[in-house]
């Protein structure tokens, strides 16, 4: 059950919107490439809590993050809406695919760039941050998040535990 | 560059490979004891070459290649000794041949530098052939065949040529312009005519019809069978007619017949590409000098591997279904394409395997150069050629040993003088071996030289503040700190070896193939570079286990023996975590401990044995799951600073199991 984004002539207004803890947040429409249902994920050991493992996409290895954690709220549930988000993300010269979970799928929409605002200083639910901006939808706000912070590989990749880090000597 | 050139660089670097290879062969044993067979091996490949590049028009490779094949041709025969300066001297051919093809294909002129070059090495090789003014290359480069093979060659004979291409000609989809270009390469054409009297009233005319024939004059050495093997591919859309015209030759060669330069419009017009004979007369040739073998890009052989990987997980499912069903049919169906699948893997994994052979003989021409720089005799032998090796394992491992070798010849073997005042042989001796142990592929690089001076390195190790100089340092210890950044123990920096990089570069690069690297030396006798790699980067045999609800993968060629873990073992540790295994200590390493995987409780703990060069440790681990090939795949960016997991892999169920790396895993406990 894979959703393919749909690119079409107005797509830097496109967002995907997704449900995870009863709150809707909103992600880039070009940011993401698919979208799967929740399948086995192989946790690594040593690893911080939001980076929940690694699971196969057609063939790939491809880590999994923990939205909910990252942002220091919870673990996530695992329900049957549950669903893998595959999203791109630049890292230096390459192009890599991190996933995240999410509770459920809302909506993919066009979003005007009038009903984009900034972020406020405070007063969000979680860290200002992970949010790029804020969305008006349907009469309601709702934060875009900001995937260069949220999948920051130099923090996902810090160990849990650093008496492993010791091999860098 | 387009298709047919890039097959056109190939095949000449593949000649003046064999070329190369061969004169290297010539040079390792006495000039006496060259055989006529090397003789023709080297004029084959020159042959081939001043051919290919005839069909592309490559005048000034074709000229240079045809004074060098003449000299060639010459010692064939025997009209010439073959000299030790000779060899020298082709071997600059070679080189050189490699530069004018590659100016030549990127079109542009030899520089000044090469140019001097290039008509020196053209003196000289007429000089050998006894000849007085060598063909010299100027700027413009026009000259075409040298007037020195008329010279040198007294069995020329002439032919008339005529060609009259049938009807349907056209539809052939051949060039015979590229049949003539060839044949003016081989021999010279003069006189070419096009007899258009066949060609009837417009009204008549039928555009896809060949009315035309052609006439020339042919002269060349070759026997009259190679005229006629160059028309091989359109012998049945032409009638040919080759006379030997031989007896008449004085008299129609001095004087002209007609305008000879024809414009072939036609048959221009109707063939766009006239390389599309070239080729298959080029492929004919070189098919003599090896078997056919063909040029992939590796990224298709990996994305067939990945497919594979993929259709095994599709069956797994099937499987599953079937089971479920109880459908016994499909089963058995989803079976057979199991079995089938893993014979398509080990297919595929095999196109990756190469010889190591090939990638050694390109060392000697290094070794043989190095020596004589340094002015040291130096006998090279290569035993294992046969070996195979992933391919990306042979490119990588070429530099490495590259560096091994020129250390070997500058710091191992000792001066000619010392060698004799030691009462050794004055020839040094360096053996490079290759031969497969255990799952991985084992290189050898043994000199019988002067070996590695323990002192002499740990001090300059002390002094490098490599290591402290109260550290008790093995043997073995201090012959490793030659793989460490900046140390140089040789007197002086040649411009060979002893600037302190290399070795660590060595070491860097063989580790990144996960590969191992140990040195052994014994103080005047020699030293011995031990290379182990693994048979390939993509897939290995793994052992797969589970712990708590973790899999991981214990490469195979590590592990020594599996025993239960019993709860008279438990008992007997009293807290300690090892175990008493026929009468040593191992220490053990519980791997969901470790980890800080979630705990169930198991019937049964089972204790791997892994031995990891001189360590030996037991993991436990719950679960065995037995054998299982294991592609390896990169775990990504995410997870770069797990060192003791070098990857991961995915199961026949989807799931995706962990790749210890256990010498990682024990470097880190310990």
């Amino acid at each position: 059950m894979s959703k393919q984004n749909n690119e079409s002539s107005n797509e830097k207004n496109q967002y995907f919107l997704f449900v995870a803890n009863k709150d809707i947040y909103a992600i880039t429409a070009l940011e993401v490439i698919e979208i799967v249902e929740y399948q086995n994920i192989t946790k690594v050991p040593m690893m911080s809590d939001f980076v929940s493992g690694v699971t196969n996409i057609r063939g790939n290895l491809i880590a999994v993050i923990d939205l909910l954690q990252r942002f220091g709220i919870k673990q996530t549930q695992i329900y049957d809406t549950t669903s893998l988000v595959i999203l791109r993300k630049r890292h230096f010269n390459k192009e890599l695919q991190i996933a995240v979970i999410i509770d459920q799928v809302y909506e993919v929409d066009d979003i005007s760039a009038e009903n984009i605002e900034s972020t406020p200083d405070f007063g969000t639910r979680i860290d200002k941050y992970f949010i790029k901006n804020m969305a008006k939808y349907n009469d309601e706000y709702i934060a875009v998040l900001d995937i260069d912070t949220v999948l920051d590989i130099k923090e996902l990749s810090i160990l849990a535990k650093e008496k492993s880090s010791k091999d860098k000597g | 560059m387009t298709e047919e050139l890039q097959l056109f660089c190939e095949d000449m670097d593949e000649q003046l490979s064999i070329m190369e290879d061969t004169l290297m062969d010539m040079s390792e044993i006495s000039i006496e004891a060259v055989d006529s067979e090397m003789i023709n091996k080297l004029f084959r490949a020159m042959h081939t070459m001043k051919g290919n590049a005839g069909m592309f028009g490559f005048d000034d490779v074709v000229s240079f290649a045809h004074v060098a094949e003449n000299l060639l041709d010459q010692v064939r025969n025997k009209k010439i000794v073959l000299t030790q300066a000779m060899l020298e001297l082709f071997l600059l051919v070679n080189d050189h041949s490699r530069t004018l093809i590659d100016v030549t294909v990127q079109d542009e002129q030899l520089d000044d530098d090469q140019l001097t070059c290039h008509n020196d090495i053209l003196a000289q090789l007429s000089a050998f052939s006894g000849l007085g003014k060598p063909d010299v290359l100027d700027l413009k480069s026009d000259k075409k065949e040298s007037e020195a093979e008329e010279a040198v060659v007294d069995k020329i004979s002439s032919y008339h040529i005529t060609i009259k291409p049938k009807d349907s000609f056209f539809k052939s989809d051949m060039d015979i312009m590229a049949i003539i270009k060839y044949l003016g390469v081989i021999g010279d054409v003069t006189n070419l005519t096009i007899e258009d009297s066949d060609i009837p009233d417009i009204k008549q005319l039928e555009p896809l019809k060949s009315y035309l024939t052609l006439s020339m004059q042919y002269q060349c050495e070759e026997p009259i069978d190679e005229i006629v093997a160059a028309f091989e591919f359109v012998k049945d859309d032409i009638d040919l007619s080759i006379i030997n015209i031989n007896e008449k030759i004085e008299t129609e060669n001095t004087e002209s017949v007609e305008p000879a330069v024809v414009e072939p419009s036609i048959a221009e017009k109707a063939k766009p590409t006239s390389n599309a004979l070239a080729k298959p007369i080029k492929k004919k040739e070189t098919r003599v000098e090896k078997n056919f073998s063909l040029r992939v890009d590796s990224s298709k052989v990996d994305q067939l591997i990945n497919l594979i990987s993929e259709m095994v997980i599709a069956n797994a499912k099937i499987t599953q279904i079937a089971d479920m069903d109880d459908n016994i049919e499909l089963l058995e169906a989803a079976d057979t394409l199991t079995s089938m699948l893993e014979e398509i893997r080990t297919g595929v994994m095999d196109i990756r395997m190469v010889q190591v052979g090939s990638s050694f003989n390109k060392l000697r021409r290094i070794v043989n150069d190095t020596a004589k720089k340094l002015g040291k005799q130096i006998e090279f032998v290569i035993s294992g050629e046969d070996t195979e090796l992933d391919k990306s394992v042979v490119e990588k491992i070429s530099d490495p040993l590259v560096h091994m070798l020129r250390n070997s010849v500058d710091h191992g073997i000792e001066s000619m003088e010392k060698r004799i005042a030691n009462g050794k042989k004055e020839k040094g001796r360096i053996d490079l071996r290759a031969y497969p142990d255990a799952g991985s592929i084992v290189i050898e690089v043994e000199d019988d030289g002067a070996g590695i001076p323990k002192e002499i390195i740990l001090a300059q190790a002390i002094k490098n503040k490599l290591v402290s100089p109260t550290a008790q340092l093995t043997d073995k210890e201090i012959y490793n700190l030659i793989f460490a950044a900046g140390l140089s123990t040789a007197e002086s920096v040649s411009d060979v070896s002893g600037r302190g990089v290399g070795m660590d570069v060595v070491k860097r690069n063989i580790e990144e193939l996960k590969g191992t690297v140990d040195v052994d030396s014994t103080l005047g006798q020699g030293s011995k570079i031990t290379v182990c790699l693994p048979l390939t980067l993509a897939i290995i045999d793994g052992f797969l286990v589970q712990s708590g609800d973790t899999k991981f993968i214990i490469p195979l060629e590590m592990i020594q023996e599996c025993i239960e873990l019993t709860s008279e073992n438990r008992s007997n540790m009293k807290n300690n975590e090892f175990i008493n295994l026929r009468g040593s200590i191992l220490p053990l390493l519980d791997i969901g401990d470790y980890f800080d995987i979630n705990r169930v409780d198991y019937e049964r703990e089972n204790i791997i044995i892994v031995n990891s060069g001189n360590q030996i440790a037991g993991l436990i681990v719950h679960e065995l799951h037995g054998e299982f090939q294991t592609v390896i795949k990169p775990l990504g960016e995410v997870f770069e600073k797990i060192s003791w997991i070098s990857g991961g892999t995915i199961l026949g169920n989807g799931e995706v199991a962990l790749i210890l790396d256990v010498p990682m895993l024990l470097s880190h406990i310990v």
